[in-house]
């Protein structure tokens, strides 16, 4: 597929696909369509994600994961948008490539590009006497093929070495590769008022390259 | 009358008006007005009292919109993320927009409102309503996130989402539609609810819904 960026502040994506090529976009984010291409569902179980995985994924609540995606068919263009302020970004991942993007961001992908949803991140919070388990859930995606996704805000890009880390707030992450680690911290203040107030954030070590934005 | 768009994330649209000389807008949209600016009411007359009562019972729209009258500066914004499109429209040329788009017209334009039919299931039950210009006359116009204008040939055809549409000709028509994502009862029950335009005329879309949150 052919992917550009139309505007800047809330941006769109225009894609040009050829005859018979196909990309895959969530549900509902379309704009536009030429008349002549076809839509149709592509199903997670026809994307190889396990129904019991997604069922996992499913149970464990917030994630935006439908169970399908909708297939579009060239030849012709269109239009996705996110209804959102913030950049797009549009990804060739050379064949065996993978990205671990944070879930709810993703626009369009190619067909070619192997798809599995999954939690990058877990976390517990203590509400009243009970702990309850947060989770950062992400799309992993495999080349070969183009990803299209926008982030909220701004995009900093960091290539971390294998001794390097970054701290991120816990909607901060936007990409990070299979080669880094995510673990969850604790920023905890100190003092009499401070005291047992802990909120969680991301370390994030090397080596691999990650996104960060800026909008939540 | 002249229009003048104040740049900006948020823009708004500066109308300048000579001595007499008035625009309309929805109400509760201005931004600020001079003092000599006087402010009326103007009654939508469109499709009579049954159409009246659907439009505000059922899509929450006014029955009246605010007048002003100069002379004197006033300015208009729709407090959203987004670009302003100053218009002129020739004599009889008829321009539809889509609704809580309007910032400010010329009270020369007669206005009218229509309603575009959903298609009758579940998750596009209703449709929406459109505000219909007629020119000679000014207005501004205020597209959510980025507008995308294209030109439709005679039977060329658009699909596009509903909360995408921005304005487009008279002569372009609009048309609810399923489109099913397969066959089998599950591929038809789960279709996709989208509008269709056919040409020929103008369109132009806006990059956010304006219903759906976009902070």
């Amino acid at each position: 597929m052919k992917a550009d960026t139309i505007g800047t502040i809330t941006p769109a994506v225009l894609v040009e696909l050829r005859p018979g090529e196909k990309i895959l976009a969530e549900h509902e984010i379309m704009l536009h369509m030429d008349g002549q291409v076809k839509i149709a569902r592509k199903t997670m179980k026809q994307l190889g994600v396990s129904r019991a995985h997604l069922m996992g994924m499913k149970a464990r609540g917030d994630t935006e994961d439908a169970y399908f995606f909708a297939e579009f068919e060239g030849p012709g263009n269109v239009t996705f948008s996110r209804d959102k302020g913030g950049e797009v970004r549009v990804l060739n991942l050379p064949a065996g490539q993978t990205v671990r993007l944070r879930s709810g961001h993703l626009i369009c992908f190619d067909e070619s590009v192997r798809y599995n949803p999954m939690v990058l991140a877990q976390w517990y919070i203590q509400k009243g006497n009970e702990r309850e388990a947060q989770y950062l859930f992400a799309d992993e995606l495999t080349g070969p093929g183009t990803i299209v996704f926008q982030s909220v805000g701004n995009i900093l890009s960091f290539n971390l070495a294998a001794t390097e880390a970054v701290r991120t707030s816990t909607v901060g992450l936007l990409m990070a590769s299979p080669s880094n680690v995510v673990q969850v911290g604790w920023l905890g203040a100190s003092g009499v008022f401070g005291g047992g107030m802990v909120s969680p954030v991301l370390d994030v070590r090397g080596p691999g390259p990650i996104m960060v934005h800026s909008g939540v | 009358m002249e229009l003048e768009t104040l740049k900006g994330v948020v823009p708004a649209v500066l109308a300048t008006l000579g001595p007499q000389e008035s625009i309309y807008c929805e109400h509760g949209i201005m931004l600020y007005k001079d003092p000599p600016v006087t402010v009326g009411r103007k009654t939508i007359q469109s499709g009579g009292v049954l159409s009246a009562a659907k439009r505000t019972a059922v899509g929450g729209i006014p029955f009246f919109l605010a007048e002003y009258t100069g002379p004197g500066s006033v300015a208009f914004s729709r407090d959203g993320l987004g670009e302003i499109r100053d218009l002129e429209l020739a004599p009889n040329e008829v321009l539809d927009v889509a609704e809580g788009s309007l910032l400010c017209a010329e009270n020369r334009i007669p206005y009218e409102m229509f309603y575009v039919a959903g298609t009758n299931r579940v998750g596009r039950m209703l449709g929406f309503w459109m505000d219909r210009l007629t020119g000679p006359g000014k207005l501004a116009l205020h597209g959510y996130g980025n507008i995308i204008s294209m030109t439709l040939g005679e039977r060329e055809t658009v699909t596009c989402d509903y909360g995408a549409l921005l304005f487009k000709s008279g002569s372009v028509s609009a048309k609810s539609r399923n489109l099913p994502f397969g066959s089998g009862l599950l591929g038809k029950l789960e279709s996709y609810e989208v509008l269709e335009l056919t040409g020929p005329g103008k369109v132009a879309l806006q990059s956010i819904d304006p219903k759906k949150p976009h902070t």
